[in-house]
């Protein structure tokens, strides 16, 4: 290489750095207890569960469950059903005054599916790992902070992608791993920051560019959802079960009843979410049942589909755009999730070895002056 | 050029394929990832050890 395009890329990878560095720092370090957030939920039990009961117990209709969230909280509205993988038998209630709300005053309960009583209220506004949570995704600044942080992220991979050019000629006299250890701190911590760095190379570029896309999530359901509702309005739909077809539950207007005509028209497939007609989600007339595949990867991308409870019909507004499927892919690529607790050890491994080559390449930028003396 | 890049390249491919596997199969899939992704993980702390034994044995 060229000693002028070596300064080149050197002058890339230095103000890449050096502006995102302290964001990632921080991204690193908030990162750090948000894989196990999970499992710090259970320990500091701040986690609610379902109260026992026999296993298998059979879960009473959703519309029973919205009934008596609604008695619970009076004036309010059911807007969204969430059901979680490892908690079957509750179901995260989205309330608010009215379903047609940008969610300002909206309030998640938690309902036991089987008795449809209410088994509390999650704090998802307080407390350390709420901090770590804001600090992380949105620096407390709403789409605004997202965005910035998403542009880091990209200056990350600038900062990821120069560094990798740069690897080669650092490395033309030097083994694979070698760290010139009997040489000046400055050398040592050179070869440390080139280690790491090269050998995080995947890593970081897999769980910085899915963080990215992460922060775009907000944008691309809009994008989604005008694009379903334009095509509802334009007719463009696919009709996945007849209003009039057997074999399925008669429609009676019960939202219990129009899920079950759904999970007959796509069977195999489990119930993410129910969203209200008149919410963003669904149409003034439509119920949408968001579905998930059954495996890691199906599991995350998600299909939703439409139906008319009084009718009973079934339609596919819209096959899932690719943007959304890229966002969907993003979400366990960043958060490392997919793979028990060994890959959230492991992601926090990662996660501690880069926060080395990003303290190291700061060391080395504030000791520039000796090399620079020297030579 | 091969003896710089052999050894980053086939960490960058273990690296993917640890990424993926577990993404794609349970069981067998958890295992490759685990596996896989142990790599750059050892090779880093390993790294990391010797730095630190260098500081050691010059202080």
């Amino acid at each position: 290489m060229q000693a002028s395009t070596l300064r080149r890329w050197g002058w890339i990878h230095k103000w890449s750095s050096l502006v995102c560095t302290l964001f990632i720092l921080m991204l690193c370090l908030t990162g750090l207890p948000l894989i196990f957030s999970h499992e710090i939920e259970h320990l500091t039990g701040s986690e609610i569960e379902a109260p026992p009961m026999p296993e298998g117990t059979p879960h009473t209709s959703v519309d029973q469950v919205a009934a008596e969230a609604v008695r619970a909280y009076p004036g309010r509205v059911p807007l969204y059903f969430f059901a979680e993988e490892d908690a079957p038998d509750l179901w995260y209630v989205k309330l608010d005054t009215r379903v047609d709300t940008d969610e300002s005053e909206s309030l998640l309960i938690m309902s036991d599916a089987r008795t449809a009583e209410v088994v509390g209220v999650p704090n998802f506004d307080e407390g350390f790992m709420s901090v770590m949570y804001r600090l992380h995704v949105d620096l407390y600044a709403g789409l605004a902070g997202k965005l910035f942080l998403g542009f880091m992220g990209l200056l990350l991979m600038v900062a990821i992608i120069s560094g990798v050019v740069l690897y080669a000629p650092f490395m033309r006299k030097l083994s694979f791993g070698e760290v010139r250890r009997e040489r000046a701190p400055r050398t040592r911590w050179l070869d440390l920051h080139n280690l790491l760095g090269i050998v995080t190379l995947v890593w970081a570029l897999a769980v910085g560019f899915t963080g990215v896309i992460n922060t775009w999530a907000d944008l691309i359901f809009k994008g989604w959802q005008a694009e379903q509702v334009a095509a509802l309005q334009a007719g463009e739909t696919r009709v996945l079960l007849a209003a009039d077809a057997t074999g399925a539950p008669a429609a009676d207007g019960s939202l219990q009843t129009a899920v079950e005509r759904v999970r007959v028209a796509a069977p195999n497939m489990t119930v993410a979410m129910i969203a209200w007609p008149g919410t963003l989600r669904a149409t003034p007339e439509h119920v949408a049942v968001v579905l998930g595949g059954d495996s890691p990867l199906t599991s995350r991308l998600t299909q939703a589909l439409l139906v008319d409870p009084v009718s009973g019909e079934v339609l596919e507004a819209r096959v899932r755009p690719w943007y959304v499927t890229a966002l969907q892919l993003s979400e366990p690529l960043h958060f490392g999730d997919y793979g028990g607790l060994p890959l959230k050890v492991l992601w926090a491994l990662l996660d501690v070895l880069t926060l080395v080559v990003l303290g190291s390449g700061l060391y080395l930028w504030l000791k520039r002056g000796a090399m620079e003396a020297r030579s | 050029m091969t003896r710089i890049w052999l050894w980053p390249v086939v960490v960058a491919l273990l690296s993917m394929l640890g990424l993926i596997a577990g993404l794609v199969s349970e069981d067998l899939g958890d295992w490759l990832s685990w596996g896989a992704l142990a790599v750059p993980v050892a090779i880093g702390c390993q790294g990391l050890a010797r730095g630190r034994a260098a500081q050691q044995s010059r202080g």
